[in-house]
């Protein structure tokens, strides 16, 4: 007999579950960043709001990385419903305090998800989530120098000018 | 060529070799499922609340639409745990034939 489940269902269940949830982890991440763009947009921070449209479009392109991963496996991926993201915010620091919250809570469970490969011996998707791994790491390091920023400026009126003309400027060039 | 899976009382799922498609007989209808359609019609079958549908005063039948081949299926209670074991047992015997077969890929390159 034919080994049909080999075939045209290449992952383990457990794994389409987890890799379905990460989906609907990143979708909800894209609408949170939207939703800080939109809180910085109409206060006046808009390198901010820049920064967490980008923010919003990375997130959008994990979702589409991950989706489509499970299609090319001939499995189901599941379109996510997403949930109300927090639209109101004390200040812009405050932002970004969720936004790394939210990069450690994102990282853990791509870490869970690579526990899981090990689990079942799926060598394909542990090499698959590897760049999910990495790309944490740049995203974790970005979010906490954001915050960093504060602590050396301040956040009085002209500390946050002075933010505003740093954030986009902020990335990961991790040493080669 | 077909080749029987799982067998319950009054239904049972066949493998077409050559299509890789399965064959669901129920009361002498015949529904044919791609991997992918067996999938998702199993995962309708195991969200069905039973209990619901005990309690409801309508009659205790459920109505599944199958999209694969349009047609729909109208179960009683009795019959959707009849679908459950054979779904279940069906895909433990697909994953059962799985382990094997790794073991038998071994052997594609003999030498
Ligand atoms: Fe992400
Ligand atoms: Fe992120």
């Amino acid at each position: 007999m034919k080994d049909v489940l080999r075939r045209h269902h290449v992952l383990k269940d457990e794994i389409v579950n987890i890799i379905n949830r990460q989906i609907k982890m990143e979708a909800h991440s894209s609408a949170a960043y939207l939703a800080m763009a939109a809180w910085c947009d109409v206060r006046g921070y808009d390198n901010s709001a820049e920064f967490f449209f980008r923010q919003s479009e990375e997130e959008r392109k994990h979702q589409l990385k991950l989706f489509h991963y499970l299609c090319d496996m001939e499995c189901d991926a599941i379109s996510p419903s997403i949930g109300d993201s927090q639209h109101e915010f004390g200040t812009l620091r405050e932002v970004f305090e969720k936004a790394l919250e939210h990069e450690i809570a994102v990282s853990d469970s791509i870490h869970e998800i690579v526990g899981e490969t090990r689990k079942y011996n799926d060598v394909a998707t542990e090499e698959f989530m590897k760049w999910f791994v990495q790309e944490q790491i740049e995203e974790e390091y970005v979010a906490r120098r954001a915050l960093e920023l504060f602590d050396l400026l301040g956040e009085d009126k002209i500390a946050l000018g002075m933010f505003e003309e740093r954030i986009l400027n902020v990335e990961y060039n991790g040493r080669d | 060529m077909q080749e029987e899976i799982f067998k319950t009382k009054r239904a049972s799922i066949k493998q077409c070799e050559l299509t890789d498609s399965f064959l669901l007989t129920f009361e002498r209808e015949e529904f044919v499922f791609k991997l992918c359609d067996l999938f998702a019609f199993r995962k309708k079958i195991m969200a069905l609340d039973l209990i619901a549908l005990l309690e409801s005063s309508a009659p205790d039948v459920e109505i599944i639409h199958l999209p694969n081949c349009d047609r729909f299926l109208v179960l009683s209670l009795k019959e959707i745990l009849e679908f459950r074991e054979l779904l279940n047992g069906t895909f433990n015997t697909l994953a059962l034939n799985s382990a094997v077969r790794r073991i038998f890929r071994r052997n594609v390159f003999n030498f």
